[in-house]
């Protein structure tokens, strides 16, 4: 299903963060199929993206983000527009990434934590990407790496855009701790990269 | 004040580009692609002149259940929407995008202009949507459209709720079903009601109508 | 795009050009999902977790944030007033032609943010033949051969499903093993647009 047609408009790819159309969010409280896919289809490419850098096995992310929807689609009702759609979605969102995580270290039964670099590396399932797929390989190794609790708020802030006071909501930490969990990814990617990286 | 406006703007925008996203998406794979580009064409008319455009994505998805052909499909946007603009007209002003499709029913079943701006003078600030509904299904049953009117019309001014419209299309139905006329079966249930509800122009009337204490077929003034 | 926050610098940058690409949208994947959603009962009782509300704000409210709750008190209050004056008023629910409504379902939430004008009513379809399989299109479902199911009542040839539908006139027609078939009980609907007879209900307040 492509969402972009001649007849209108066509949105920048990378929008900034537009808010769901509250209406959309009514009708789907009230169990309008319909609408509920409209919500999927507009967030889905974004809660791919995020789970695909959270996850120790990229290939959990379809499930992963079914389970995500599954569980807004039951929340739903009692849903309250005082947050942001958005974030509230991601919070759900993280919430399974961190739970298939838990249960995908379990499997490979390891005890070296979060430092252990996926073992997927989804770099060719995007046909419409236009990258250097040795490097983007290696960013998502060099992601891969870096623990999960700072990795999440680097993608939350660097990738999905929302701001620490968001995140804060989102995750429930503190900014400044936020703040410092972000650098420290960043920093990582930084050095990790460097020996690859060529200007 | 304007920094409101600003934000609602910057937000409303990206949401109506979802929402023209999402009509587009929901026509894939159900039209050939000459009848989409026909229909998204309607769409985008219907858009510049502030239409809803729910009604219209809604008339081609049955089209395309129902099996029709292109064409015929095509045909039946183009006249809904020309529907919908003479009803939100006649609706106005700023009728809501539930009304509006009411109207264009009963435009489609021979309800006129005049009806629903009649209906709108009764009931000025609440949905027409039972009432216009009910005007519809009278006529499709075969009552006069004037007398159709006329009833709905007097109705509202005496403070009917939707409910009570309801029942009486419901017991019309079932009086044609056995037998009677439509004509007779609209006359014998307003003789019911006519003890239920109060004379025209009585105070009170939910429906807020301006009406005139002038009975049965009493004209309510225009607010 | 995305804000850029601080400057982690032109390596980082570069990787985030990586990272903040979309994949491709999965049309089978979504279609998966929505299926899956619809399969649970999005009325039952919420899943005992922490999803549905977010940690305590620990933020002191704005301005603007006090101006906008207030109002949204004042509305929630006012609404809640005409919604109960209103269902003082009312009579019996009537909803034309069908089997009775199956207990009317307003999730609270919703009651207090819509008017009542606006609030879907909650509508059973009622279908007694023999079948395999019993869908429900209509105009307020898309006319989707996918989207409702009817559910047969063990033991006997009735099936149901109960859509919530906004007031007024609406359009309908059951497909019974992907045969068009019109509601026996209700109203025939003529199709000036495409020939193909449907039937009708009225949909009032409950």
């Amino acid at each position: 299903m492509t969402h972009v047609l001649s007849a209108f408009p066509v949105p920048d790819p990378e929008p900034a963060r537009p808010v769901v159309d509250s209406t959309l969010i009514s009708r789907a409280k009230l169990g309008d199929i319909q609408a509920f896919e409209a919500i999927v289809a507009r967030y889905f490419t974004r809660c791919m993206r995020f789970a695909h850098g959270m996850l120790r096995d990229a290939a959990d992310a379809d499930d992963v983000v079914q389970e995500t929807f599954v569980r807004l689609y039951r929340a739903l009702p009692r849903y309250e527009e005082r947050q942001r759609f958005d974030s509230w979605l991601f919070r759900i969102l993280g919430n399974c990434c961190r739970t298939a995580n838990l249960l995908q270290q379990r499997r490979e039964s390891l005890d070296t934590g979060d430092d252990r670099a996926l073992l997927s590396v989804p770099s060719t399932d995007r046909p419409d990407a236009a990258f250097d797929q040795e490097w983007g390989d290696e960013v998502r190794r060099a992601l891969a790496e870096v623990p999960e609790y700072n990795r999440e708020i680097f993608l939350l802030h660097y990738v999905e855009g929302f701001s620490y006071e968001e995140i804060e909501r989102i995750t429930g930490v503190r900014q400044s701790a936020l703040k410092m969990r972000a650098k420290r990814a960043s920093d990582y990617l930084r050095t990790r990269l460097a020996g690859v990286h060529r200007d | 004040m304007m920094r409101a406006l600003i934000v609602f703007a910057v937000v409303a925008l990206p949401a109506t580009l979802v929402a023209q996203e999402t009509r587009s998406a929901r026509l894939e794979g159900k039209l050939d692609g000459e009848t989409q580009a026909a229909v998204l064409r309607t769409l985008d008319s219907a858009r510049t002149r502030g239409l809803p455009l729910e009604p219209l994505v809604d008339k081609a998805l049955e089209g395309a259940t129902k099996r029709a052909a292109g064409a015929r499909i095509e045909a039946a946007v183009s006249m809904l929407m020309r529907r919908l603009e003479a009803a939100r007209d006649a609706l106005a002003p700023n009728p809501g995008p539930r009304d509006i499709a009411a109207g264009a029913d009963a435009l489609a079943y021979g309800a006129t202009r005049e009806a629903l701006v009649t209906m709108r003078a009764i009931r000025p600030n609440e949905s027409l949507a039972v009432p216009l509904g009910v005007l519809t299904q009278l006529v499709a049953s075969g009552v006069p459209v004037a007398r159709a009117t006329r009833v709905v019309a007097d109705l509202l001014r005496r403070g009917a709720r939707d409910e009570q419209l309801i029942a009486l299309n419901n017991d019309v139905r079932t009086f044609v079903a056995a037998g009677a006329s439509p004509q007779a079966a609209l006359d014998v249930r307003m003789r019911g009601l006519n003890a239920v509800l109060p004379p025209g122009g009585a105070p009170g009337v939910v429906t807020g109508a301006n009406a005139s204490p002038t009975g049965l077929s009493g004209t309510g003034k225009k607010p | 795009m995305t804000e850029r926050r601080g400057d982690p610098g032109p390596i980082v940058d570069r990787a985030l050009e990586t990272l903040r690409e979309l994949p491709a949208i999965d049309s089978v994947v979504v279609a998966r999902i929505v299926a899956a959603a619809a399969r649970t009962r999005a009325l039952d009782a919420a899943p005992n977790d922490d999803d549905l509300l977010p940690p305590p704000a620990q933020l002191r409210p704005t301005r603007w944030r006090l101006a906008a709750a207030a109002a949204a008190i004042v509305i929630t209050i006012g609404g809640m007033l005409l919604w109960r004056a209103q269902r003082r008023a009312d009579g019996d629910l009537a909803s034309s032609g069908n089997a009775p409504v199956s207990t009317p379902y307003v999730p609270a939430t919703q009651a207090r943010t819509m008017t009542p004008d606006a609030l879907p009513v909650p509508t059973q379809f009622v279908f007694d033949g023999r079948a395999r399989h019993v869908v429900l299109v209509g105009d307020f479902n898309n006319w989707d051969e996918h989207a409702t199911p009817l559910e047969r009542e063990p033991g006997s040839s009735l099936w149901s499903v109960t859509v919530p539908i906004q007031r007024g006139r609406h359009i309908y027609a059951f497909l019974v093993d992907s045969v068009w078939t019109v509601d026996k009980r209700a109203p025939v609907a003529r199709d000036p647009d495409f020939g193909v007879t449907g039937s009708v209900i009225l949909v009032g307040r409950p």
